[in-house]
């Protein structure tokens, strides 16, 4: 037994000689971009990421997950788009034709996600944040993907309108004429 | 010649022994971290609409990494009791816990004119138009864009939590360092520039922060 104790202690020993290999990469890339995003309507979303895992045949014990996560979704047009004939100024009248509108800003605030309940039994192992990370990944791609179904772009092009039939009456215009180009269809 | 092979014997036995557990932990308790598992499909639900005026106009785009490491408090040998002390000496070079995560995020700066903040005077040959500070206005940090680079033992979300609120402050003030006011200013200015057709002469100011 003594001798089994002294082989298992060589072999700890052996092994501590490894050191740490994982170090972080330092990183210093970074990029400065001109942009000209007007953004009007602000959505938050709110979603429930669920998450049941039986596991294999072979393995005893499921696991269940419950993240609460909310949104932050900009949308708006992007000025850089617009072009010099797109504003015609006709004496007090003024027609603006504005880009289609866009999500210009999507957040999913840290501060904001929540693991609501987890449930692991068995000889199952708890989630890790990596595995969170990856759900959490997920949930984004489908808020991304629902989002489109919602009115957020119809509520930006009109709060979009409004913001420049204010600035353009402001400056002096009697009549504002604001457009939206029609966004062209996904091949 | 005896003792060798009853020192070979409970090698083989150590072995043999060290295998089976290993097998028993590889398919039985190890979650496997590659494994593809898919959320339900749950609807999403709008809590808030919000009608906003921002206008952003420089976007800085960085790379931040944030590392948070718990060294067992004594890691001598002697602490052999300590079964995970012990294999965390032997295998993690001492580290109880490690996190590291690679977050690649974006910081807005721009005009904030929600509140009609926006001072518009005109003479015969002038317009005069007087804006908000510039300030930050989004940091855009989403889970795919956040790499989980390192993980050693079991992290809480609110760890978590306080390290990605670190990689937002590290964003915030690698942008700032830019001196992306001035820039912000400039940019605001031929964009207004872009949107009043006008033969007058524009002054454009910004008010002090």
């Amino acid at each position: 037994m003594k001798r089994i104790f002294k082989i298992l202690i060589l072999v700890f020993l052996v092994a501590s000689c490894g050191d740490e290999s994982k170090t972080p990469p330092k990183t210093d890339i970074y990029e400065i971009k001109n942009i000209g995003l007007l953004s009007t309507t602000e959505y938050t979303i709110g979603k429930i990421i669920k998450l049941s895992d039986p596991g294999e045949w072979y393995k005893f014990g499921d696991r269940k997950l419950l993240i609460s996560c909310k949104a932050k979704i900009k949308a708006g047009v992007d000025f850089k788009k617009l072009k010099d004939e797109d504003i015609v100024v006709d004496g007090n009248t003024i027609t603006v034709t504005l880009p289609p509108a866009e999500i210009t800003s999507f957040v999913m605030d840290p501060n904001l996600v929540r693991t609501e309940m987890e449930n692991v039994n068995g000889f199952r192992q708890s989630f890790t944040q990596q595995e969170k990370n990856n759900f959490m990944r997920q949930g984004e791609q489908s808020i991304r993907k629902d989002i489109k179904e919602t009115k957020i772009l119809k509520d930006a092009e009109q709060s979009a309108s409004n913001f420049l039939t204010d600035f353009y009456k402001q400056l002096g215009f009697e009549t504002v004429i604001v457009k939206h180009r029609k966004a062209r269809p996904n091949v | 010649m005896s003792k060798f092979l009853r020192l070979l014997k409970y090698i083989i036995i150590i072995t043999v022994l060290s295998g089976v557990a290993f097998l028993v932990y590889w398919f039985g308790f190890r979650e496997d971290p590659k494994s593809k598992l898919l959320i339900d499909d749950t609807p999403i639900h709008i809590e808030a609409i919000r009608t906003i005026a921002e206008i952003s106009t420089v976007n800085y785009k960085d790379e931040v990494v944030v590392d948070t490491i718990i060294y067992h408090k004594n890691t001598s040998v002697l602490g052999m009791y300590d079964i995970e002390k012990l294999y965390d000496h032997a295998f993690h070079s001492g580290i109880k816990r490690r996190l590291t995560l690679i977050v690649k995020g974006e910081v807005r700066f721009g005009f904030d004119l929600t509140d009609n903040n926006i001072g518009i005077r005109q003479t015969q040959d002038s317009i005069f138009i007087q804006l908000p500070p510039p300030k930050v206005l989004d940091v855009v940090i989403v889970p795919s864009k956040t790499e989980v680079f390192s993980e050693v033992g079991k992290w809480s979300d609110y760890e978590i939590k306080i390290m990605e609120s670190r990689a937002k402050s590290k964003l915030i003030a690698n942008a700032k360092r830019m001196v992306l006011d001035e820039k912000s200013e400039r940019n605001m200015r031929e964009l207004i520039k872009q949107l009043i057709v006008s033969d007058k002469k524009m002054i454009i100011t910004f008010d002090k922060k």
